[in-house]
C-alpha cells in the first residue's frame, strides 16, 4: 500500500500528537509526583514512600522524552530545529532538572546522610515545579507564535529573548500546567497510598483540581481574544517540505478557526472541563483508581485542545509570518515518512504497553 | 559572516555533551555484557559466589547506567539547540537511526531497567536472567543505530540533495545499512568499549584482592575480566578500521595518520570546489523558479561537490565570486587541521592495545594456571586503567577528528551547521553543562567508590551482602 505525501503529513501529525499524549501521561506522573514530594509527605519514611512509586518506572518514563524528541527530529527536522534553537534557554533550565531526576530518584537512598536526602528531595521538587512551568511556558509560546525567522538558505534566526518568552499569557499557562500536573500527580499519591500520604495528596487534589479548572477557564477566554493565525495562500500538501511557499495572516480569534468549522470538535476543551470535574467528585467518594483514570483523561485532552486549536500549523512565527511552520511544509521527506511509518505506528502502542507493564512489577 | 568564537564555543559544548555521554558508554556496553554471563552461570550451576559478583556487579553497573540514561537526554538535545542547521540540512537521514533506536532498544532498556534492578525478590531466577539479557541485547543494538548514524556521519550514502526543501534527504535506506565502514566500526568500537570495562572490572578486582585476598567474587571476576579482555584487545585489533578508506575525506585523514605529505592532495580538493562552485551557481538559479529541465540536469550531475563549494563561505559570502587566494584557503581548511595530533594518537592507540593485551594474557595466565596472583600484578591491574580508557577516548577524538572540517563528510562544513546563537548565550549553556555534569561525575565515582568499599567490609567481616 503506497500513501501520498499529503496523508503521510495527515497520518505524521496524528503520530506526533499520539506521542505527545504519552510523553505528557508518563512525563507528567513524574513531574507530578516529584513536584508535590515535599507537599505531600513531611518525613523521610513518607518521602521514600512517595518517590518508591514511581522509581522502578522513572527510567522508562524519561524514555518518552527521548522518544518524542527523536519523532519530531525524524519526522519533522525544521520544526525541531526551529522549537530546539528558538527555546534555548528555556531548554538549558529544563535540562538541570531532567539531568537531575534520574539520579536523584535512584541515588537518593544511596547513602544514610540525612543532607545527602534532604538535598535530593530539594532538586527533585523543585526540578519537578521547574519543569511544569516551562513546558507551560513553551506551550503557551507555541499558540501565541514564536519570534523566528527563516532566511532564503534555511538557516533559522531567534529574534527575541529569554524574557520575552515570560509573557504574561506565556505565563498564565506555565500556571495551568503545574496545577494540570498537581493534580495528576495528585491522583497518583492517592492511588497509590494510605495514611497520611493519602489525606495530604487528597485535599492537594482539591486544590489543584479548582485552581486547574479556573486557569483553564481563563485561559481558553484569552485564546478568544490572543492572535491567531491562518494560511492565506495557496499550499502544497504533496510538495517538497519549504516553509516559504506560502502567506500566513494573523488575527483575533484564529485559534477559534476550526472549532466554527467543525463544531463537534467542542467536544475536545470540554471534556478536558468535565474529567477534571469527575475526578475531584470521585476523590470526594475514596474512588481512587477511577479519579486516577479521569485525571488522565484531563492531561490527553489538554494536549489535543492545544494540538487541535493550532492544527495545521505546528510552529507560527509572530515575527515573520510567512516562515510558520506548518504540517504541509515542514515534515520529512516522503521517502523517510514512508520508511519509518510502519515501525513507529507499530512500535508507539508497545510502548504505552511496557511503560504501563513496569506499574504492575512495583505492585507484586 | 559566522562569528568563529561562536564556532568554537558550538563545538566545544558539544564535545563536552557528547565525551561525557560516552564516558558512560563502555561500562554500560561491557557490563551488561558481562551481568548476564556471571547471571547464566549462577542460574545454570547455582554457585553462591556468582550471585555475590552479581549483586556487587550490578550495582556499579546501575550508577553508570543511570547516568549513561541522563546524559543520553542532552544529547538528543544537542542537535536542535546547538547544531540546527545540521539539523535542518541533515536531519531527514541522521535521525531515522535515532528515533528508530528511542523507539525499540533504548525504550525497552530503559523499561527493563527498574525491574531488573528491583526485581531480584519479586522474579524468578530465569525471568531476572532473562531481564538481564534482554537488557545486554538491547544496550548493544542501540550502539549498532548510533554507529549506523555516526559512520553515515563520515561516509553519507543513501542520500541526495532536494533544491526545493534545500536540504539533504533520503533516498535508499539500506544503503544507511550497508555502509561499508559500518561494519568494522561496530566490530572496532564494541570491542573498544569492552576492553574498557574489562579494565575496569579487573582493576577493581584487584584492588579487592589487594585487599583481602580471600575474596572469592573478586577472583572470579578477575578471571572473567581477563578472559573478556583479551578477546575484546584482539577483536579491536582486528577492527581497527584506521587502514580503510570509503571515500576521499578518509583517504586524507589516512594521509595525516601515516605522515604523509598533503599538499599532493591539493589539487584534487580544488577541482572539487570549482566543480561545487558551478553547482552553487546552478542552485541560485534554479531557486529563481526557474524551471528549465537542462539547467536541473546540470545541477543534478554536479550536486555531489556542492558541500565544498559551502566551504567557502567561511571567507566569503558570495560563493559564485569567490577569489583564487579564497579557493585555495577552502582547499587548504578540506585537509584535517592538525595532521601531527593524528599521527601520534594513532601511534598512542597502537601501543595502548599492546600493553592491554600484555596485561590482560599475564592476568589470564596467572589466574587460569597459577595458585595465586602476585602482588604485582594486582597493582599493575590497578595502574593501568588509565590506559585503555585514554586510548577510547582518543579513539573517538580521532575519528571525529579526523573528518573535519566536515560535519557531514564532503556535504556540509562544521562551522556551518552551528545555531545562530550569541557568544553570551553560548558561555552561560556551556558553564552549565560543565557544572552539571562534573556534579554528575562526582556523584557517580562517589557511589562506586562507596559501593566498593561496602564490599570490602561485608567481605573482610563475613558478612552476607
Amino acid at each position: 500500500m503506497s500513501l501520498d505525501y499529503e496523508t503521510l503529513r495527515l497520518l505524521w501529525w496524528a503520530l506526533l500528537v499520539l506521542g505527545m499524549i504519552g510523553f505528557a501521561l508518563a512525563e507528567g506522573l513524574l513531574v507530578g509526583v516529584t513536584l508535590l514530594l515535599k507537599l505531600s509527605a513531611k518525613t523521610d519514611t513518607d518521602r521514600q514512600t512517595v518517590l518508591n512509586g514511581i522509581t522502578p518506572a522513572a527510567m522508562g518514563l524519561q524514555a518518552w522524552l527521548i522518544a518524542i524528541t527523536a519523532l519530531l527530529f525524524a519526522a519533522w527536522p525544521i520544526v525541531y530545529t526551529v522549537a530546539f534553537s528558538s527555546f534555548q534557554a528555556v531548554l538549558i533550565l529544563m535540562l538541570v532538572a531532567w539531568l537531575g531526576r534520574l539520579p536523584g530518584l535512584y541515588f537518593r537512598n544511596a547513602s544514610e546522610n540525612a543532607d545527602w536526602r534532604q538535598n535530593w528531595d530539594k532538586a527533585l521538587s523543585y526540578g519537578g515545579l521547574l519543569i511544569a512551568a516551562l513546558l507551560g511556558i513553551i506551550c503557551g509560546n507555541l499558540l501565541k507564535g514564536v519570534p523566528f525567522h527563516l532566511d532564503s538558505d534555511m538557516r533559522i534566526f531567534f529574534l527575541g529573548d529569554f524574557w520575552g518568552l515570560l509573557n504574561p499569557f506565556a505565563l498564565l499557562l506555565a500556571a495551568v500546567s503545574v496545577t494540570l500536573f498537581a493534580l495528576y500527580g495528585a491522583a497518583f499519591l492517592q492511588l497509590k497510598n494510605s495514611g497520611d500520604i493519602y489525606i495530604a495528596s487528597r485535599s492537594l487534589m482539591f486544590k489543584a483540581g479548582l485552581a486547574f479548572l479556573v486557569l483553564f477557564a481563563l485561559a481558553g477566554l484569552w485564546v478568544t481574544r490572543l492572535e491567531g493565525y491562518h494560511i492565506t495562500s495557496e499550499f502544497f500538501p504533496n510538495g517538497d517540505a519549504n516553509p516559504l511557499n506560502k502567506f500566513v495572516k494573523r488575527n483575533d480569534g484564529l485559534w477559534l478557526d476550526n472549532y466554527e468549522h467543525q463544531p463537534s470538535l467542542w467536544v475536545i476543551p470540554a471534556l478536558v472541563f468535565i474529567s477534571a470535574g469527575v475526578s475531584l467528585y470521585l476523590t470526594k467518594l475514596h474512588r481512587s483508581y477511577f479519579a486516577f483514570l479521569a485525571t488522565s483523561i484531563t492531561v490527553v485532552f489538554s494536549v489535543l485542545t492545544v494540538a487541535i486549536s493550532m492544527f495545521p500549523f505546528l510552529l507560527p512565527s509572530n515575527r515573520s509570518l510567512n516562515s510558520s511552520l506548518t504540517i504541509w511544509d515542514a515534515s520529512a521527506s516522503f521517502n523517510s515518512l514512508t520508511m519509518l511509518l510502519w515501525p513507529v505506528i507499530i512500535a508507539l502502542p508497545l510502548l504505552a504497553v511496557l511503560s504501563r507493564w513496569s506499574f504492575w512489577i512495583e505492585r507484586k | 559572516m559566522i562569528s568563529e568564537t561562536v564556532v568554537e564555543l558550538s563545538r566545544w559544548q558539544f564535545a563536552i555533551t557528547a565525551l561525557y555521554h560516552f564516558l558512560f558508554i563502555p561500562l554500560t556496553l561491557g557490563l551488561a555484557v558481562l551481568l548476564a554471563v556471571m547471571e547464566s552461570i549462577y542460574v545454570i550451576s547455582g554457585k553462591a559466589v556468582y550471585q555475590s559478583a552479581c549483586r556487587f556487579w550490578s550495582q556499579i553497573f546501575s550508577v553508570n547506567f543511570v547516568l549513561a540514561a541522563s546524559t543520553r537526554l542532552a544529547l538528543v538535545f544537542q542537535f536542535g539547540l546547538n547544531g540546527s542547521y545540521f539539523s535542518h540540512y541533515v536531519g531527514d537521514v541522521f535521525a531515522i537511526p535515532l528515533l528508530i533506536e528511542a523507539f525499540t532498544t533504548l525504550f525497552l532498556a530503559a523499561v527493563l531497567f527498574g525491574p531488573y534492578r528491583f526485581g531480584w525478590e519479586r522474579f524468578s531466577k530465569h525471568q531476572h536472567l532473562l531481564l538481564t539479557w534482554l537488557i545486554a541485547l538491547a544496550v548493544n543494538i542501540s550502539a549498532f543505530w548510533i554507529l549506523t548514524a555516526h559512520s553515515w556521519m563520515q561516509n553519507p550514502l543513501g542520500a541526495n540533495f532536494n533544491d526545493h526543501s534545500l536540504r539533504m534527504e533520503l533516498s535508499d535506506f539500506t544503503q544507511l545499512l550497508h555502509n561499508p565502514i559500518l561494519c568494522h566500526k561496530m566490530l572496532h568500537t564494541l570491542a573498544a568499549c569492552y576492553l574498557v570495562a574489562a579494565a575496569t572490572i579487573l582493576a577493581i578486582s584487584a584492588w579487592l584482592l589487594q585487599k583481602n585476598p580471600a575474596d572469592q567474587m573478586a577472583g572470579r571476576s578477575f578471571k572473567l575480566a581477563a578472559v573478556l579482555g583479551l578477546t575484546a584487545t584482539l577483536a579491536v585489533s582486528l577492527g581497527d578500521s584506521g587502514t580503510q578508506a570509503a571515500n576521499p575525506v578518509q583517504l586524507r585523514k589516512l594521509a595525516a595518520m601515516n605522515g604523509d605529505d598533503p599538499s599532493k592532495l591539493l589539487p584534487e580538493i580544488s577541482a572539487h570546489i570549482h566543480n561545487g562552485i558551478k553547482a552553487y551557481a546552478l542552485l541560485q538559479t534554479l531557486r529563481d523558479e526557474n524551471k528549465d529541465p537542462q539547467l536541473l540536469a546540470d545541477f543534478n550531475s554536479l550536486k555531489a561537490d556542492l558541500g565544498y563549494a559551502l566551504l567557502l563561505q567561511r571567507w566569503t559570502e558570495h560563493v559564485v565570486d569567490a577569489s583564487d587566494q579564497q579557493i585555495a584557503l577552502a582547499a587548504q581548511s578540506a585537509l584535517p587541521p592538525q595532521p601531527w595530533l593524528l599521527h601520534w594518537l594513532y601511534r598512542f592507540l597502537i601501543a595502548a592495545a599492546i600493553g592491554s593485551l600484555l596485561l590482560f594474557t599475564l592476568a589470564g595466565w596467572q589466574s587460569f594456571f597459577q595458585k595465586s596472583i602476585p602482588a604485582w600484578l594486582l597493582k599493575l591491574s590497578v595502574y593501568l586503567l588509565p590506559l585503555p580508557w585514554l586510548a577510547c577516548i582518543g579513539g573517538w577524538f580521532m575519528t571525529v577528528a579526523g573528518i573535519q572540517p566536515w560535519a557531514i563528510a564532503e556535504i556540509l562544513p562544521t562551522f556551518l551547521s552551528i545555531s545562530s546563537l550569541s557568544v553570551k548565550e553560548l558561555l552561560f549553556s556551556v558553564t552549565v553543562y560543565a557544572l552539571i555534569y562534573t556534579a554528575l561525575l562526582l556523584a557517580g565515582l562517589y557511589l562506586s567508590r562507596e559501593i566498593i568499599r561496602r564490599q570490602l567490609s561485608a567481605t573482610t567481616t563475613g558478612a552476607v551482602l
